[in-house]
């Protein structure tokens, strides 16, 4: 067959009528023949020099095959098996035929030209590779594919097991089919062997401190041994065991471990009676354990609160034990913790504003919430109607405890004109007179209630009645408005107790504020110009203790405050408390916590039992029937959807818990310490009781949020990471930055790129051997982000020495080759027969040059 | 100078016989009288000319004697380069990736430029200088081994196109030292790219390269995903880039099934970029191909990122049984996928052939009579009467543990979820194939179990639904269509776009379009299906799937920075020279021939005039 490789060149030919147009009216003495010879040469030499340019050359098919022999040298290849595929190359090269030419590639994870193609390839020694751990079959099959010679046949006869460790021969075998190479695929198949192999170590994948899990490794044998099967944590023996191994698969399982650290690692050892490849016998995992569960205690004493804080410390939960002064005042400190313990710390040490804290901290970023009682805890404390009252599962009110005392409450309120100063967007008399209002709403219907507003005269706001309906005297208290001159406290005095003198009640109390700066008339009839009437305040008040009516003092100021020590002497004298406060956004805490305590609606100090009314992993596997008695408790309420596992004899909430938002709270009424719970502390049940409440309690990570998913490829692990939010929405915009570090300590940073809504993607290089900790970060995420371990306990080519037929199978019939031939077949001629061209544009140029003597010979001989 | 066949220096012996032919043949010029008395005149004027007759006569020779060198000239095949004495190798590099597709300011592409160039040099074929070339899109190939033939070369440039596939240079390099390593003589690599290498070569490199309009704009990212919470509805990521040192405004429409939906106005900022996750505006239905694409109004210079492409999930339908004396907040559930076509079924009525014509079979408090798992077919949801339970009820159980990377509970929330009571499950040991896990539990008791057999799976939940308040959460459709969906078979988003150049393993007995289509169609190819298991497109578009008589739409995409960025690296001038083919237009031996023959036909015309004798 003819091709023409410049076919626009045959147009010269053209050119050659140029001859005949030259000839005519010739002046050359030319004789006929002499012209018609001397013309057909001229014609011949010129056509040749166009059939030259023109490239003109033959094709013929060729069924001449090129084979390059791509020959595995991996690990997992056993001496035997490597003589055989030298064996077998040797054989097949003495049976190819003339043309056909050879070469041959050595592979593990890098290839080696062992032999050029050639058509008569000289004998060669075959070099040992110096790294055996890798088999890159789609690697080799590419750099095979680039040597062959032109028009050959293409063909790659694939000497190998099939344990591809880099996982791209399939793609390979596509572009090779796309290129017309077949692939032909001789198995090796090792001798039969004894092999345990330990495959992997199973561990669940996210685990929390001190949370037991159990530990499966699987172990694969190809015959029945026995074994010693060992388990390492962080490198220290932690269990051994005789295993009788069957052909197979066999487990080998740790029950029960519970690892200390973020990132544990743990290796599991067989020591089998028979087996060949020892490197295959040894696997790691690493437990990510996510950050120790660490709770936040606060105490308003934190030396008592210590049998709680070790309690949960022997349970591997980490403490932070704190007092009152400690409590959390921004998101940044609460957000160090999964749980935040507030253990009889009054309310009247936390400002609003933090009580706030704790109610956002537990509803929208997930944090647990326990409130322990105690003297100062609950209603006692100062927690009713507070933002923390909001979140617990129980209510402080007591409105249907019957046999409680009634109680007679005269509020006295400072009404002079510096309760008009602005404190929080409210005036202090805004404040006080809320105080007032929640004072009313503690006390039960059966309870006397009454107001007074006192400036240089008492005005009655509320008369001291019982209260059927207590939102209009609540609106008539929250209306009162500043403006006189300073509280007189004698003629304030004076007008309760005889407001309470005759009141059928037992219990009889006035709560008195005053601005510690401007209490005047602090005896009877003292005028502003210092003169005095009869009898003292001191006096006064001290008559109507005598009478059995006690008065509390709240005095907004401070110590150095000149009628301080006054007003605290006026509350000692009655028989009260005395409060001192220069935040005028505490009073309501101040006014309802001291309205519980007149009342004693929510302290109750007698001896109960806790009484389980639910079933929960929180009480189980727990004899409450031997639970020593509690010596008290604060009396709630539960909310209606609450759930109530624990009750008092008397039917009242003692631990609850709902959840709050993304949160979860919970109570405990009675306490954990000597005060009611001393006999607890020697339980048994108080060691195993406590953890589990609080691991209960733990903010849960929210998994379901920061999904990272990985994937290793070509030396590379590909992590795909999902922000998803709780709601089922996609997390977008995130900075996500990756840091990893493995174990000789080479530290990496990656940035993820967002690939799809919710979707980033990032890339970090791994050893092919060893762990390395891939912390994945992003300050926008509730947790800030996770952190995950990647373990390659052995190069995978240690993994198997058996046969991967399907993979061989699978690249020959992609290819359209064939599987497990023999050396003779090698070189079978080829059904796909490619044009062998050859030029005969120098032929043609050589044919011009001899016949150029020619020409002129014909023009210079004689024809006559 | 050297010659690629300098045998033909032994053409050359043919010199003196052209010589001897004219000193020793001296030509009389036969002269016609027609008396004798002109004989003498005629005579005399012979002598008279004689020196215009020797003139002619050396003029002659002089002539033949160039035409003989000028076609042994070209057959020696001479060539402008010192280095090939010992033969030499060359390899050209041929850059086919996306960003060959930009183009200058004369509307040539980089490509139509590389490839131009690389016929120049590949004119120069010849024995004693053979080429080889790869062409690199994802990565690089030998599209033509050594050969000393320029037609392999010709025909392989011929069919050459730039790709749509982002890649890099250095494995082509690593691939061209090591195809040099085994040859002799000169060894040299010709770059034909937009930018020179940053690497060392081993060998002798010549990198040329070819520059484009500095403006454009790219589609870098463009990607859908359905909701977690509401599969039905995807959201849609676009991100835009200006890599021109201008700013721009552009818009960007995006259309559906070929229909534009939107239009977005963008102003961006030199090197600025914009961001946007919007919800996509329209649900595909069952008819309806699920194509989104977004388009750049932009005359900038690569065209190929100024188009891109996504698909929105379509409707799957999978036959889901009901197996349930009435379950209030299931059948609501199965009734809103639009992915389950779900029917009910009395347990007394159930029957494993029943069952085996389903996808997934969901028994409702109820455990089929002498059900046993490893001999049963099919794929089944139990609720909370499981083939796992135990007598043990736990009341009010926490979860505690949700394992979110499994299928089943993948993204789905159930933190403070509150159960009434749920029976105790036993996790099976993993045995005769089977393996089990558990993706959901309160402490360490199971609350949903699964198992995997091959392709048979199997999911068991602890506790009636109905029990809980888990109907009343996001969480809940969320954990029936997974389970159902991982039942079903169903791979979490698979395969929804991929990039171009890069290897994707389809599923056994898919077959996958030869070329993509698009809603403009830039030329009309043909567009057959291929089974294969790897599937690598080189073009953007869709791609048609096909997968057990399920179609579905795979986008493929550039979106590669690199590409995108079409500022070019200029190459060190002394080492890109063209050869001289590019200069000539030709080889120098086919101008020696050229020359040859019109000296042939100049000399015969001179000889017919008597100019020459």
């Amino acid at each position: 067959m003819i091709e023409i490789a410049r076919p626009w060149m045959v147009a010269l030919l053209l050119a050659l009528s140029l001859l005949w147009l030259g000839m005519r009216r010739s002046l050359a003495d030319w004789a006929l023949a002499q012209r018609r010879v001397c013309l057909a040469v001229r014609v011949l030499l010129l056509a040749a020099i166009v059939l030259a340019l023109a490239g003109i050359r033959i094709t013929r098919p060729s069924s001449e095959t090129a084979v390059i022999f791509v020959v595995d040298d991996s690990a997992s290849i056993s001496p035997e098996a490597g003589k055989f595929a030298r064996d077998f190359v040797a054989k097949a090269i003495a049976a190819k035929a003339a043309g056909d030419t050879v070469g041959i590639v050595g592979f593990t994870g890098q290839n080696a030209l062992i032999q050029p193609p050639v058509e008569y390839p000289q004998t060669v020694g075959w070099p040992v590779p110096a790294d055996r751990k890798d088999t890159d079959i789609g690697g080799a099959l590419d750099f095979a594919s680039a040597l062959f010679p032109a028009e050959q046949a293409r063909r790659i006869v694939l000497v190998s097991d099939g344990n591809d460790t880099a996982g791209r021969a399939s793609g390979s075998a596509a572009r090779l089919a796309a290129a017309g190479v077949e692939v032909w695929t001789v198995p090796l198949r090792n001798a039969e062997v004894p092999e345990v192999i330990v495959e992997r170590v199973d561990i669940p994948r996210r685990l929390k401190q001190g949370e037991p899990f159990d530990l499966v490794a699987n172990i694969r044998s190809s015959v029945e041994t026995k074994s010693k099967v060992r388990l390492y944590q962080s490198q220290f023996l932690v269990a051994e065991r005789e295993l009788a191994l069957k052909p197979g698969d066999n487990e080998f399982r740790v029950p029960g471990l519970t690892p200390d650290g973020n990132f544990v690692p743990f290796e599991v050892e067989v020591l089998p009676e028979q087996d060949t490849v020892p490197e295959n016998n040894r696997a790691s995992a690493v437990a990510s354990l996510r950050g120790q569960p660490r709770v936040l205690l606060v105490d308003g004493d934190s030396a008592k609160a210590r049998p709680l804080a070790d309690a949960l410390r022997n349970a591997r939960i980490v403490v932070d034990l704190r007092d009152g002064r400690g409590a959390p005042k921004s998101i940044d400190d609460l957000q160090q913790f999964d749980l935040f313990i507030l253990s009889d710390l009054s309310a009247l040490g936390l400002s609003r504003a933090q009580m706030e804290l704790y109610r956002r901290w537990v509803q929208d970023f997930g944090g647990g919430f326990l409130m322990l009682g105690g003297e100062s805890s609950f209603g006692v404390g100062g927690y009713f109607r507070s933002p923390v009252e909001q979140m617990l599962p129980v209510r402080m009110e007591h409105d249907d405890r019957q046999e409680l005392p009634t109680v007679a409450l005269l509020v006295v309120l400072d009404r002079s004109g510096s309760m008009t100063a602005q404190v929080a967007g409210q005036t202090k008399m805004a404040l006080a007179n809320q105080g007032a209002a929640l004072a009313l709403n503690v006390l039960g219907p059966r309870d006397y209630f009454g107001v007074l507003a006192v400036d240089t005269r008492a005005h009655v706001v509320a008369a001291l009645a019982r209260h059927g309906a207590k939102e209009p005297v609540a609106q008539k208290i929250l209306s009162i408005t500043a403006g006189g001159g300073g509280i007189y406290i004698y003629t304030s005095l004076a007008e309760s107790f005889q407001a309470l003198r005759d009141i059928s009640a037992r219990i009889k109390h006035v709560i008195l504020f005053s601005d510690a700066a401007d209490a005047e008339e602090k005896n009877a009839g003292e005028q502003q110009d210092g003169s005095k009437g009869s009898g003292t305040s001191l006096d006064l008040v001290t008559a109507m203790a005598s009478a059995k009516i006690t008065t509390s003092v709240v005095a907004l100021g401070t110590e150095a405050d000149k009628d301080t020590a006054f007003l605290r002497q006026l509350a000692e004298r009655g028989q009260g408390r005395f409060y001192l406060t220069s935040d005028a956004t505490t009073l309501p805490q101040i006014f309802s916590t001291e309205t519980m305590k007149v009342a004693q609606s929510s302290l109750i100090e007698e001896p109960t039992l806790a009484m389980p009314v639910g079933k929960s992993p929180w009480i189980a596997g727990i004899d409450w029937a031997q639970s020593p008695l509690l010596l008290g408790y604060n009396a709630t309420k539960a909310k209606p959807t609450a759930d109530v596992l624990l009750a008092t004899e008397r039917g009242e909430p003692l631990l609850a818990t709902w959840r709050f938002g993304l949160g979860q709270a919970a109570v405990f009424t009675s306490d954990a310490k000597a005060r009611w719970a001393g006999e607890w502390l020697n339980w048994p049940g108080y060691g195993k009781f406590w953890p589990q409440v609080v691991r209960g309690l733990l903010r849960k990570s929210d998994a379901a949020a920061f999904e990272v998913s990985t994937r290793e490829a070509g030396g590379k692990l590909e992590l795909q990471i999902d922000a998803v939010t709780p709601e089922g929405a996609f997390r977008n915009r995130l900075p996500v930055t990756i840091a990893t570090r493995d174990e000789s300590g080479v530290a990496g940073q990656a940035s993820a790129v967002q690939s799809a809504p919710g979707r980033y993607l990032a890339s970090v290089p791994v050893p092919s051997e060893g762990t390395t900790v891939i912390s994945v970060n992003s300050p926008e995420l509730p947790d800030g982000g996770i952190a995950i371990a990647h373990t390659q306990s052995y190069p995978r080519e240690y993994l198997t020495n058996s046969l991967n037929e399907p993979l061989l199978r699978a690249i020959a019939a992609q290819t359209g080759g064939r599987f497990d031939v023999k050396p003779d077949e090698v070189f079978a001629r080829s059904d796909r027969l490619l044009p062998r061209r050859r030029d005969l544009g120098d032929y043609f140029l050589i044919a011009a040059l001899c016949l150029l003597p020619v020409d002129i010979f014909l023009r210079r001989r004689t024809w006559r | 100078m050297t010659f690629l066949s300098p045998w033909a220096v032994w053409a050359l012996a043919g010199l003196p016989v052209i010589v001897a032919l004219y000193f020793l043949r001296l030509r009389r010029r036969a002269v016609k009288v027609s008396t004798h008395m002109f004989w003498e005149r005629a005579a005399n004027k012979t002598s008279r000319h004689a020196f215009f007759q020797r003139l002619r006569h050396l003029l002659s020779l002089l002539l033949h004697v160039a035409i003989f060198l000028l076609l042994a000239g070209a057959l020696a095949k001479p060539v402008m380069d010192r280095l090939i004495h010992d033969g030499a190798s060359v390899v050209i590099i041929l850059d086919c990736r996306a960003r060959m597709q930009a183009k200058d300011e004369s509307g040539v592409s980089r490509f139509d430029r590389a490839v131009q160039t690389a016929r120049a040099y590949v004119a120069e074929a010849g024995d004693r200088r053979q080429f080889a070339m790869i062409k690199v899109d994802a990565s690089p190939s030998v599209a033509v081994p050594f050969t000393a033939d320029e037609r392999p070369l010709l025909d392989s440039l011929l069919n050459a196109r730039a790709t749509d596939a982002a890649g890099e240079m250095t494995a082509a390099l690593n691939l061209a030292n090591t195809l040099l390593e085994a040859r002799k003589g000169d060894r040299r690599i010709v770059l034909l790219s937009d930018s020179a290498p940053s690497e060392e070569s081993r060998h002798s490199l010549t990198a040329h390269t070819f520059s484009a309009v500095g403006n454009n704009i790219a589609i870098t990212r463009f990607a859908t995903r359905p909701l977690p919470a509401n599969p039905q509805t995807s959201e849609v990521l676009l991100e835009v880039r200006n890599f021109g040192s201008a700013p721009v405004k552009t818009s960007v429409e995006i259309s559906f099934d070929g229909r534009p939906i939107d239009i977005k106005a963008l102003t961006l900022e030199a090197g600025g970029r914009h961001f946007s996750v919007f919800p996509a505006l329209v649900k595909p239905g069952l008819a309806s191909r699920g194509w989104l694409t977004a388009r750049i109004e932009a005359d900038d210079s690569l065209a190929v990122d100024n188009l891109a492409f996504a698909t929105l999930p379509s409707a799957r339908s999978r036959r889901v049984l009901l197996v349930s004396k009435g379950s209030f907040f299931l059948e609501r559930i199965l009734e809103a996928d639009p992915s389950v076509k779900f029917e009910m079924l009395a347990p007394e009525a159930y029957s494993s052939a029943i069952g085996a014509k389903f996808s997934a079979v969901i028994f409702d408090q109820f455990v089929p009579e002498g059900f046993d798992l490893t001999k049963s077919e099919g794929n089944f949801l139990f609720i909370k009467a499981t083939p796992f339970s135990s007598a043990a009820v736990v009341e009010q159980p926490l979860v505690t543990d949700v394992d979110s990377a499994h299928p089943a509970t993948r993204n789905v929330s159930l933190r403070n979820v509150s159960i009434l009571r749920s029976s105790t499950l036993a996790v099976p040991p993993s045995t005769e194939g089977w393996r089990f896990s558990s993706p959901l539990r309160s402490f360490e008791n199971a609350l949903l179990v699964t198992g995997q057999r091959n392709a048979q799976r199997v999911a068991a939940l602890a506790f009636d639904v109905a029990e809980s308040d888990l109907p009343l959460r996001v969480a809940f459709p969320l954990l029936i269509s997974n389970t159902v969906h991982w039942l079903a078979g169903d791979e979490p988003e698979t395969l929804p776009a991929v990039i171009a150049g890069q290897t994707t393993n389809l599923p056994d007995g898919a077959k996958v379009s030869v070329e993509p289509m698009t809603a403009w169609p830039r030329d009309g190819s043909v567009n057959p299906a291929v089974a294969g298991e790897a599937f690598r497109p080189m073009r953007n578009g869709f791609y048609h799937v096909s997968e057990g008589g399920v179609s579905r739409w795979l986008a493929v995409n550039t979106f590669s920075e690199s590409e995108s960025e079409s500022k070019t690296t200029a190459a060190s001038p002394e080492i890109a020279s063209l050869p001289s083919a590019a200069l000539t237009g030709w080889p120098l031996w086919q101008w020696l021939a050229l020359a040859g023959f019109v000296l042939l036909l100049g000399e015969w015309w001179m000889h017919h005039r008597r100019r020459t004798e």
